[in-house]
């Protein structure tokens, strides 16, 4: 078991809750690795502190709430029978007929109306919105220059928090995935790539083509299993093609290419 | 056995006995409530996630196959209805008085007591800092008594991947928690 390996099951080994052989394997690593035996019993002692967040009681209101809810539906089907019957009244009269048209015709006029003074006063908030947007764009921008890599998660962030990113941020985060030197950068950036993978560049191609290009540099099998997930979300083919890449080289980590065989059939893209 | 007798209840619920979802809920609302609380931060915008849930319960109790187990059905629903909540309210900024109370813990004296009330303040607020898909996962896994078998379920993924995502959420925590500590100390 290597150091990548060993992450994965220390959950369930601070829970008590691992099994024999796995566990037997990972205490032979703490035993060899110092690095992760610090970490994992300063890890461990921080899940077990996470236990002291209290549970609450939920509000006695929300009992009344869903017997509500649960009386109005027994009475709705009751009244289902009486409704159908409405149904099948209404379209066999003319008159009716004429009448709900001509309702319909009003209603829609004046919520046109009402809709247009809507549009006129939503440019203002459009603008300030706009302006408020370019603002974090130079923020994010600034923060994934920085040599601190708490700096560069932060400017991660930041992207995130902007709703279309100008083509720079999206770059500054495509070069994030395959050059930062931390490998919680790279995740950060991939994360947030994920929601942008149908985004054109100016330089020809797409966010997704970008990330599938990337997979093939990568060195971290938890990036590479973060970019296989991304990829396999966009379902685009040139994605497949990546992770398919993987999926058949004997030379990735066995982790990883397990996992790229796992996403290929579960997407019922079969591997030739 | 329990898990079994949920599925059983659900059952009728589907088959139109609607009156058993009752049961259901009494056993499902708190867990479920401390679910959104920490996810949230909010316990006003919690209760209505639950009653979400239950209402989405209802309108699509015919859609709960044979072979599913209730409790991660219930949780794909809960995840829906706060990937919507969360769509609505990207932009707004939850900060509810009512959650920011500190718990009152019977036994250690005034000290103590302020002390644990701090950490658990802090602890509350790191994991209100941590990036939602990774709060999710590791609210699931740490609080809600889940298998990891059963999140993978609910997320949609490869168990292997579960375990490694709580790996890295519980890191980014550490991370955020120590430097709130920091901040505080200085």
């Amino acid at each position: 078991m290597n150091c990548e390996q060993a992450t994965e099951f220390l959950p369930e080994y601070w829970d008590s809750v691992l099994d024999d052989i796995p566990r037997r394997e990972l205490e032979a690593h703490l035993a060899t690795c110092h690095s992760c035996r610090e970490e994992a019993l300063r890890l461990k002692a921080f899940w077990m502190r996470l236990g002291a967040i209290p549970d609450e009681a939920p509000n006695a209101a929300g009992r009344g709430r869903f017997d509500a809810l649960l009386s109005d539906y027994k009475r709705a089907a009751r009244t289902s029978r009486f409704d159908a019957f409405l149904e099948n009244w209404w379209p066999r009269r003319p008159v009716a007929q004429m009448a709900c048209a001509m309702a319909t015709l009003v209603v829609g006029l004046l919520a046109g109306h009402a809709l247009t003074v809507d549009v006129q006063r939503s440019g203002e908030v459009a603008r300030l919105q706009e302006e408020v947007s370019s603002t974090r764009q130079l923020v994010a921008l600034s923060m994934l220059r920085q040599q601190s890599a708490t700096d560069r998660l932060k400017g991660v962030d930041w992207s995130d928090q902007i709703p279309r990113p100008e083509p720079q941020v999206v770059n500054a985060l495509l070069e994030t995935v395959n050059y930062d030197d931390t490998v919680d950068v790279r995740l950060a950036a991939v994360d947030a790539l994920r929601r942008l993978s149908t985004r054109t560049l100016p330089t020809g191609g797409t966010v997704r083509s970008q990330m599938a290009s990337a997979l093939s540099r990568q060195d971290s099998p938890l990036v590479q299993i973060a970019l296989i997930d991304a990829l396999a979300d966009s379902r685009a083919p040139e994605g497949l093609t990546a992770i398919r890449r993987v999926a058949e080289l004997n030379t990735v980590n066995p982790a990883v290419r397990a996992h790229a065989q796992a996403v290929m059939e579960r997407i019922g893209a079969r591997i030739q | 056995m329990q898990a079994q007798e949920d599925h059983l209840l659900m059952r009728s619920v589907r088959g139109g006995d609607v009156g058993k979802l009752a049961t259901l809920y009494a056993r499902h609302q708190r867990p479920l409530f401390n679910f959104f609380l920490r996810l949230t931060s909010s316990r006003p915008v919690s209760e209505d996630l639950v009653h979400d849930v239950f209402t989405r319960i209802l309108k699509y109790r015919t859609s709960y196959g044979d072979q599913e187990h209730f409790t991660p059905w219930m949780y794909r629903i809960a995840r829906n209805a706060h990937i919507e909540h969360t769509r609505r309210r990207r932009l707004e900024v939850v900060a509810d008085p009512e959650t920011q109370r500190e718990p009152v813990s019977q036994e250690p004296g005034p000290e103590q007591r302020a002390e644990f009330g701090q950490s658990v303040a802090l602890l509350r607020r790191a994991l209100a800092m941590l990036p939602e898909d990774k709060r999710e996962v590791l609210v699931l896994s740490r609080f809600q008594n889940l298998r990891y078998e059963e999140i993978a379920r609910i997320l949609e993924c490869e168990v292997g991947a579960v375990k490694v995502r709580v790996y890295r959420a519980v890191r980014q925590l550490e991370q955020i928690y120590n430097e709130l500590a920091g901040e505080k100390a200085s």
